[in-house]
């Protein structure tokens, strides 16, 4: 039988019988619940990103404007239409651009909410800076006002709730259901199947990826985070999903029963958490959390989604990852050969 | 049907099968009795090509389980000891998911839960299911892929007397069909009313195989049980088979001492038990 088949027939019965498992579908959202709390709290705060309506014959505002610095721009047609919005309160300013927009002649127009001074001020910030920018117009340049610039609490937040939802579905769902699937016998039916051993690990690792990229796309709407480079971001999330299920099925293979596989689980997943963070506390604790799939994903993470870099930047957060994942993976091959025979 | 040639499975220093040898002919029903840790499990582990032998042959259908091991899925239909449904799945899921591997059509599905008498619960999940409606389940998913050769391990282990008897006579219904049985149970009535023949593993060795009749024969050592006048009536137990018993015997029977005899042919337990030394739990 096609070996596409096969996995479209184990990945039906694993989103059938993950889907009714509470305990699995508990881990899951955990980092989504997580973040929603924490986000209604954060927006509390009155520190969202502003929302802004652009007047332009063209589409040149989009090489100007990063979306991440707004929570939403909207095209409008006239001024009229800009008003009504703002008087509705669904944007807090205007950006008027004229049609050939160059750095000797032009000028831009910004018409700010009174009312709400906090978003007035970041609205006239980001419209400077994304000025010099795009013009190269040589002024001094404030370091640390450039650091803030594009990461709200939210925002700054985010790289923990992926490494949560990556770590979480890797080193947990996935051991999980392999050593139950093996502990219940259920393996044995299907390898009695033409189902192999390596269509059964295949089906287990694109199922967790699926899992893992839906609830990635759910945390980077909640947070602020779909402004960034997704070619890159991508192929780091990949590259970490490989890296965390690579793990997780090798504590599958290594593991007995299912309550050894979440003992060993959750300890490794611990030390994926915490050295994450006090890597990023500490210069000396980094040197020794550098070497760890977590924190080439929270680097990887923070400069393709919050910071818009390319993957020249991040070549080598990805070559770890995915080293760690072929290393694990080959492990389990290895150990799952030697137990067959 | 099943050819199995100086088969050895060795773990470290262990040898779980040593050197075994048998052969199970087509449409035949071949009861396999062993002890625990006979090696009953290591034979039909490698028999379904879950397991390869440390040497010999296994030919299953006229296939070697190590080189066409993936030929051999569609042929062979088992049923385990351990009830391994997916639990939260309903009856008719389990089932439709490995008609879909077994590249079955779905209306085989229906069928066999008329069969089983379990269509009006097809989509109740399994863990509200019985033990005995499971055990039904699990049958109707080995019997999925219109096997040629079936392995039942314990088919009807832990079951009331009523779904047994069920499960027995869909054993010889299969049967009829021309399926080829590989049956393992704890039960001798059960060996000797299925099988056509019986093979004894102990220590990972076949020590007996045989018609359920023949084995009986071969082994059987008749004994009576008798009550004389001098005994207090306490049983004295006498084999015909040994002489001096005999003697003894003709001895109470001229003295007129004998008030009750007996006789008693062994069973298959017995034979059993005599061959192994140990009982079956």
């Amino acid at each position: 039988m096609n070996k596409f088949r096969i996995l479209k027939i184990l990945l039906k019965k694993d989103f059938i019988d993950g889907l009714r498992n509470w305990e699995i579908m508990i881990i899951v959202m955990i980092p989504i619940v997580i973040s929603m709390l924490m986000g209604f709290a954060i927006s509390k705060n009155n520190v969202s990103l502003p929302k802004i309506a652009i007047l332009s014959e063209t589409n040149q505002y989009t090489n100007i404007f990063p979306k991440l610095l707004f929570k939403k721009i909207i095209k409008i047609k006239n001024k009229k239409e800009g008003n009504k919005l703002l008087e509705k309160g669904k944007i807090d300013g205007i950006i008027v651009l004229p049609k050939n927009l160059n750095k000797k002649t032009s000028e831009i127009k910004v018409i700010l909410d009174d009312s709400k001074a906090s978003k007035s001020m970041m609205i006239k910030t980001i419209v400077e800076k994304s000025l010099n920018k795009y013009f190269e117009i040589s002024l001094p340049v404030n370091l640390k006002f450039e650091k803030y610039r594009g990461l709200t609490p939210k925002q700054r937040i985010l790289p923990m709730f992926i490494l949560m939802v990556i770590f979480m579905i890797g080193l947990t769902v996935i051991p999980k259901s392999i050593s139950s699937e093996r502990e219940k016998k259920t393996l044995d039916a299907l390898i009695l199947t033409p189902v192999t051993e390596g269509d059964f690990l295949i089906s287990k690792l694109v199922w967790g990826s699926l899992l893992i990229i839906v609830n990635t796309y759910i945390l980077l709407r909640l947070n602020d985070g779909m402004g960034g480079n997704w070619l890159s971001l991508s192929v780091v999330i990949l590259s970490a999903i490989i890296a965390s299920i690579g793990i997780g099925i090798f504590i599958a293979t290594v593991s007995p029963t299912e309550s050894v596989a979440s003992i060993v689980s959750t300890f490794v997943l611990l030390i994926m958490i915490l050295s994450s963070s006090i890597g990023q506390i500490s210069d000396k604790a980094k040197d020794f959390t550098s070497f760890l799939p977590s924190y080439h994903l929270t680097q990887g993470f923070q400069k393709t989604a919050l910071f818009n870099k390319d993957l020249s930047f991040v070549w080598s957060n990805i070559l770890v990852l995915l080293i760690w994942g072929i290393i694990f993976m080959g492990l389990s091959i290895f150990m799952l050969n030697k137990r067959s025979e | 049907m099943i050819e199995v040639k100086n088969v050895v499975k060795q773990y470290k220093t262990i040898k779980a099968v040593n050197d075994v040898t048998f052969s199970v002919k087509k449409g035949e029903i071949f009861g396999f009795l062993g002890p625990n840790g006979a090696g009953k499990s290591t034979i039909i582990k490698m028999l379904t090509a879950n397991l390869t032998p440390t040497s010999g042959s296994v030919n299953v259908a006229g296939l070697n389980i190590v080189k066409d091991r993936s030929k051999l899925h569609n042929l062979i239909g088992v049923i385990p000891e351990i009830q391994n449904l997916y639990e939260r799945m309903s009856a008719r899921e389990n089932l439709n998911l490995f008609a879909r591997l077994y590249n079955t059509d779905l209306t085989k599905v229906d069928t066999l839960l008329k069969r089983f008498e379990l269509f009006e619960r097809a989509d109740d999940k399994i863990k509200n299911f019985s033990f005995g409606m499971k055990q039904r389940i699990l049958i109707a998913r080995g019997l999925l892929a219109n096997p040629e050769i079936i392995f039942m391990d314990e088919p009807t282990k832990g079951l009331d007397p009523h779904t047994a008897r069920y499960i027995r006579e869909i054993i010889k219904e299969e049967n009829k069909k021309g399926a080829t049985i590989f049956l393992t149970t704890h039960y001798m009535e059960e060996a000797e009313y299925l099988s056509d023949r019986i093979a004894i593993i102990d220590k990972g060795k076949i020590v007996a195989l045989d018609t359920p009749q023949n084995l009986k024969m071969k082994q059987n050592e008749i004994k009576v049980y008798l009550k004389t006048s001098k005994n207090n009536n306490k049983f004295e137990v006498i084999s015909l088979d040994n002489e001096s018993d005999r003697n003894i015997l003709k001895t109470w029977l001229d003295a007129n001492e004998v008030l009750s005899i007996n006789s008693n042919k062994e069973t298959l337990e017995d034979v059993f038990i005599r061959l192994t030394g140990r009982k079956l739990v």
